[in-house]
């Protein structure tokens, strides 16, 4: 079975965060041959089939309200070039500072996550569910009601 | 917000608005012995520190955001 991970942040009551949450990653081959070449992590061969890649911050909640959204830069070989790009939605401006400091983490992690051939084997041509790092983490609003967030990464 | 990263390396990196102003930047000096730490400093508040993530390698790492701390520090693993 592909798993995925789970990360648990506890911090201090003082801090006024809670614990909450975690992360899915999905990926998704566009491809059905899956090279051999690429055993192991998660490389730049790989990146060839898979188009693109974004990562987003939302509530956990049921609204999954999206606070961030983070894009991943665009070669200018058949489009124009674009820098990598986080976007803070107006929901998220209230706490841009910690999106920030800890979308920096989240993606430094995110380029160690293990993702195996045996994974893409496993899942066949198309969705394969796999591992990936999370950050989540709650928060007091200043209206004193909790507001967790998980980090959430796609490969489409 | 739309801040773009002026390298794809986010832990050494600026972040700009759309007209060009720096908002954040991010640095994270190599440190042969030690911790390496990255510090997050905004820019619009004459460089300010905002955040910082001390990357050990033996536990785990430690994340502040002003005067709080993030703390991971379980990693498991569920089928799903």
């Amino acid at each position: 079975m592909p798993s995925n991970w789970i990360l648990d942040l506890t911090v201090p009551k003082s801090s006024r965060l809670l614990t909450a949450g975690f992360i899915n990653g999905k990926l998704r081959v566009d491809t059905p041959e899956v090279s051999d070449t690429t055993v192991g992590l998660f490389s730049e061969h790989m990146s060839d089939k898979i188009r693109t890649h974004f990562a987003q911050l939302v509530t956990d909640d049921k609204a999954e309200t999206i606070l961030a959204v983070f894009h991943k830069s665009h070669g200018g070989l058949f489009s124009k070039a674009r820098p990598a790009a986080l976007d803070i939605t107006p929901e998220g401006m209230h706490i841009i500072d910690d999106i920030v400091t800890t979308f920096v983490w989240f993606e430094h992690r995110g380029e160690k996550v293990p993702i195996t051939m045996r994974d893409l084997r496993l899942a066949g041509r198309c969705i394969a569910v796999l591992s990936a790092p999370a950050l989540s983490y709650g928060r007091m609003s200043s209206a004193h009601q909790s507001l967790a967030l998980y980090f959430r990464s796609f490969f489409l | 917000m739309n801040l773009s990263f002026s390298k794809d390396e986010p832990r050494n990196t600026i972040l700009t608005l759309p007209d060009g102003r720096p908002l954040y930047q991010i640095e994270t000096p190599s440190n042969f012995i030690g911790t390496r730490v990255t510090r997050i400093k905004n820019a619009a508040q004459n460089y300010a520190d905002t955040g910082m993530i001390e990357w050990h390698t033996f536990h785990s790492t430690n994340i502040h955001v002003g005067q709080r701390l993030v703390e991971p520090h379980k990693a498991g693993m569920f089928s799903s």
